[in-house]
C-alpha cells in the first residue's frame, strides 16, 4: 500500500512531466494594422482599421465603399454552431460613445470584391466610412500583406 | 519496492518515446492534383520522404484564409525555410481558384519555391477534402452590379503536419496566432 502512493504521488507527476502532458500555452501580442490586402484584379481583399466615436453619444456605421471594388460589405468573421469557420454581412456596427472599433483579422472587417484593378503592396487605397452621426469619413489605407 | 521500479520502467519508456499518435494514415491515398503552374501533383505520394505541413484556404476568402496562408509562411520562415519540410495550401473552391488564380494569390503573399497550392477537378479535391476531414460548405450568395454571383464558404479552420511516411500526426486551429510556435515545436520533436 505504501509503494502505491509513493507510485500515485511521486512517480505519476514524473511521468507527466517527463512526456510534456502539460503543454506551455503560448501567446502572442495582439497587433492591429491599418491597411488593405494585396489582390489581383476580379479578386477579393479585406480593408482593416479602427476608427473613433468622439461622439458623446453612440453612433453607427451603416456602410463602407471603396472605388477599386464592385462590390464592398462590412463582414465579420465567426465559428459556426458545428465548428466551422465563416463569414456573415454586419448590415451595421454601433459604436458607444467615446470607443473604437477596430476591424482586424478574424473579427470584423471591411469585404473589397471583384476587384476592379490589381492592389500591390506600396498602393493606398481609399475607403469611405458613412456614419448616422459623424456622415462620410474617407481614409486613406496602405496596401500591405 | 525494486519490482515495482523494474515493473514501471519500461512503461515509463515506451510512454515517453513513442512518437505521436497517428491522426489519419493517407499513405494509401492517392490524388490526382494540379498547383499553381498547372503541373500535375500527385499527392500525398510526391510529398513522400518529407515532411508537409498543410493548411486549407480559398482565395475569395482574404480573412480567415489569409491569416492559415500567413501561419504557413511564418513556419517555414521561423524554421529558416527547412529543406525536408513541403509547405502547401490546398483550395476547397476548385471553380473558382483555378492554378493562375493560385499563382497570384501567393505572389500577392510573396510565398517561397518550397510552398506549394493545390486544386484540380472538383471531385479529387473534394476526395481530399474527405480523407483531410476538412468541411466546407456554400453559406452566403451575393451578387455585384453587374450581375456576377458571388459566393462564401464556412468551412473548417486546419493546420496538419504530416510525417515523411504521409501520416497526419498533428492538426491545429490553422488561422489561431500561436499555431507557429506549436507547429514548430511538435515538428523539431519528430524530425
Amino acid at each position: 500500500m505504501r509503494y502505491l502512493a509513493y507510485f500515485l504521488t511521486v512517480l505519476v507527476p514524473l511521468v507527466m512531466i517527463s512526456c510534456g502532458a502539460e503543454k506551455e500555452q503560448v501567446t502572442e501580442e495582439e497587433v492591429v494594422e491599418e491597411r488593405v490586402r494585396p489582390a489581383a484584379s476580379g479578386g477579393t481583399s479585406a480593408a482593416y482599421f479602427s476608427y473613433s466615436n468622439t461622439f458623446d453619444k453612440p453612433d453607427t456605421l451603416i456602410s463602407v465603399n471603396s472605388a477599386v471594388a464592385r462590390l464592398t460589405q462590412i463582414h465579420e468573421s465567426y465559428e459556426t454552431e458545428d465548428g466551422m469557420t465563416g463569414m456573415r454581412e454586419r448590415r451595421e456596427v454601433i459604436i458607444p460613445a467615446g470607443e473604437n472599433v477596430v476591424f482586424k483579422q478574424g473579427g470584423l472587417h471591411v469585404m473589397m470584391m471583384d476587384l476592379r484593378k490589381d492592389l500591390s503592396a506600396g498602393d493606398s487605397v481609399g475607403v469611405e466610412l458613412e456614419l448616422k452621426l459623424a456622415g462620410r469619413v474617407s481614409r486613406l489605407l496602405p496596401v500591405q500583406p | 519496492m525494486k519490482k515495482l521500479i523494474i515493473l514501471l520502467l519500461p512503461i515509463l519508456i515506451i510512454s515517453c518515446n513513442s512518437g505521436p499518435d497517428v491522426i489519419d494514415d493517407l499513405s494509401d491515398t492517392s490524388f490526382e492534383l494540379l498547383n499553381q503552374d498547372s503541373t500535375a501533383v500527385i499527392f500525398p505520394d510526391d510529398f513522400e520522404g518529407e515532411f508537409v505541413v498543410m493548411g486549407f484556404i480559398y482565395t475569395n476568402c482574404p480573412d480567415i484564409c489569409s491569416l492559415i496562408t500567413q501561419n504557413l509562411m511564418r513556419i517555414q520562415q521561423d524554421m529558416n525555410y527547412p529543406d525536408d519540410v513541403h509547405f502547401i495550401a490546398a483550395t476547397f473552391d476548385p471553380e473558382r481558384d483555378t492554378p493562375s488564380i493560385l499563382k497570384k494569390y501567393g505572389e500577392a503573399f510573396g510565398v517561397d519555391e518550397n510552398f506549394t497550392f493545390l486544386t484540380g477537378d472538383s471531385t479529387e479535391v473534394f476526395a481530399l477534402m474527405d480523407s483531410s476531414r476538412v468541411r466546407s460548405q456554400v453559406s452566403m450568395t451575393d451578387t455585384t452590379a453587374d450581375g456576377r454571383e458571388l459566393y462564401f464558404i464556412n468551412h473548417s479552420d486546419k493546420i496538419m503536419v504530416l510525417d515523411k511516411q504521409s501520416r497526419v500526426v498533428f492538426e491545429y486551429g490553422g488561422s489561431q496566432p500561436m499555431i507557429p510556435s506549436l507547429v514548430k515545436e511538435d515538428l523539431n520533436k519528430i524530425r
